[in-house]
């Protein structure tokens, strides 16, 4: 990645003054959420209810 | 008569017949924290002060002849992510060493109202999250376990399993996120509970994910889970997941597993992952037992590989754990650890598109889940799926933590328990995993009450040599 690079991921993230280290994490990160997002299925939509959230057999409040 | 080998049953049952003191119950605990804790290091604060107190107005209350619950006079501890009005409250971070919560957890606040006796707070890796990285830089000394101090107590809840099983506190409450619970408590040997998402309250609880959260406790034996269940579960309108749903009958559980159909999930440690020998062993074994006492075994297809539940639950852990937490990032980063630093720059960059996909994706594997469970009374499978590592071993640390098959019911919102199955050739516990339908822990219980009864494990306990190798 290129300094500019860098700079862009970091004012994406709204994150500031990082340091050399943060910056690498924050790399890294970048690699593993895209590595993630690539594993996640491509579920076909329309199909569920609007309420996608999870909850057990319940409602939302009791 | 060692007090600090009592059960919650067994205590319960002296208090309520006058034969023993909560004092000399309470002081019991203190003393043996007095001697053992800076050697184990499960707590972070002690409560003696307010806990003799409140073993002096339980005392007065049986006394006095006042009616008195199960709970009335036992002696707890509470992960200190659980806020306590007026005692400090850390979590296990820099960025709490100074905070005293102006109310209580929810949870807390149902154990005091029942009569129990807070003991004190217990350790925790930093905001009762993490990933088996284990960092030297938090304000607090690592807990240890009382089976081997060298070997790994588990975590996030570290000082919860520690304290149960070397009896520096009767029961204790944690917080599981992805195994924070079960996880430590397989490591110490005991009965470590999750209950089904919204049977138990997290108001007060500090969070980690808002949809993977559940709060769990710690108990020596399946009758003390089903006691403290009894008291703590319940609707909540400070925490609007929880529902209103039959309680669980805690006079219930010795009914056995005659004919009870009980599925096992083998692909975990058989497929998935490559389990250690001893613990795949020491499964088929406790399998054997519950067929001996005339349980149905039946084998289970279960079509989700571990992967795909460990690869959900990371992406909304992280983004939700970020958002919980975003301030207190941006603004005091620098004064948190590192693997808790780490674990929240992963959640920064998550789109919100790949969230949005991993909880629908997370709503089919809960439905494909419960198709599996629900065919069945109760499911056992595998919860670690190595033997507790060393502290110093940090890679074996690591897999033990992130490499288990626990996260599969904070996905899933099922209830699920592990107990000891055995001890290991390091003389360390063995453990398996049963879960349930939902809101079904009574099964759970009974299944996991009666191969606990059929069993030698709870007769085994560590055997701790302090800091000055005197032997406890």
């Amino acid at each position: 990645m290129t300094p500019e690079e860098k700079q862009l991921l970091t004012k994406y993230a709204g994150l500031d003054a990082l340091t050399a280290e943060e910056l690498d994490q924050l790399c890294t990160s970048a690699a593993q959420a895209i590595e993630n997002a690539a594993r996640l299925p491509n579920l076909s939509s329309g199909s569920e209810p609007a309420h996608i959230f999870f909850v057990p057999q319940a409602p939302l409040r009791p | 008569m060692m007090l600090h080998h009592l059960t919650i049953g067994a205590a319960a049952r002296l208090i309520a017949a006058g034969r023993l003191s909560p004092v000399e119950l309470v002081d019991a605990f203190l003393a043996r924290i007095a001697q053992l804790d800076r050697t184990l290091h499960s707590y972070i604060t002690v409560t003696e002060q307010a806990a003799r107190s409140a073993a002096g107005d339980a005392e007065a209350a049986v006394v006095a002849g006042r009616s008195i619950g199960v709970l009335h006079g036992i002696p707890y501890g509470l992960k200190d992510n659980y806020y306590t009005r007026g005692i400090r409250t850390t979590a296990g971070s820099r960025l709490l060493l100074d905070f005293v919560p102006d109310e209580d957890a929810t949870l807390h606040h149902r154990l005091r109202e029942a009569g129990a006796i807070l003991l004190g707070k217990l350790n925790t890796w930093e905001f009762g999250t993490g990933t088996g990285e284990l960092t030297d830089d938090l304000p607090f000394p690592i807990a240890r376990n009382p089976w081997d101090v060298h070997r790994f107590s588990g975590g996030s809840s570290t000082g919860a399993g520690t304290a149960v099983a070397s009896g520096l506190a009767m029961a204790a409450l944690g917080s599981d996120t992805g195994g924070s619970v079960r996880t430590p408590a397989a490591a110490c040997g005991l009965v470590g509970l999750k209950p089904t998402f919204g049977r138990l309250s997290r108001a007060g609880i500090v969070p980690n994910s808002y949809s993977l959260d559940h709060p769990g406790l710690f108990t020596w034996t399946v009758e003390d889970a089903a006691i403290l269940l009894s008291e703590l579960a319940g609707a909540d309108p400070r925490d609007p997941s929880t529902v209103d749903r039959p309680m669980p009958d805690h006079a219930r559980i010795g009914a056995g597993v005659r004919h009870l159909r009980i599925g096992v999930v083998r692909r975990f440690h058989e497929r998935d992952v490559a389990a250690d020998a001893q613990l795949a062993a020491a499964i088929e074994d406790a399998l054997g037992v519950l067929r001996d006492l005339g349980a149905d075994i039946v084998e289970l297809d279960l079509p989700i590989p571990l992967k795909d539940y460990r690869l959900c639950t990371r992406v909304i852990g992280s983004a939700e754990a970020f958002a919980a937490h975003e301030q207190d990032f941006l603004a005091r980063r620098s004064e948190m650890g590192r693997a808790l630093r780490d674990k929240l720059m992963a959640g920064v960059l998550i789109r919100a598109v790949d969230y949005i996909k991993a909880v629908r994706w997370r709503r089919e594997l809960a439905v494909r889940t419960d198709e599996v469970v629900a065919s069945c009374d109760a499911v056992v499978c595998a919860g670690p799926l190595q033997l507790t590592p060393l502290l110093s071993d940090t890679a074996a640390v690591k897999d033990y933590v992130m490499g288990s098959a626990m996260c599969v019911f904070n996905a899933t919102g099922h209830p699920a328990l592990v107990q000891c199955i055995g001890i290991d050739s390091n003389g360390m516990p063995l453990s398996m995993q049963i879960a349930g339908r939902y809101f079904d822990e009574e099964t759970v219980l009974r299944v996991a009450a009666a191969y606990e009864a059929a069993t030698p494990w709870r007769r085994h306990r560590p055997h701790i040599v302090d800091c000055e190798g005197a032997k406890a």
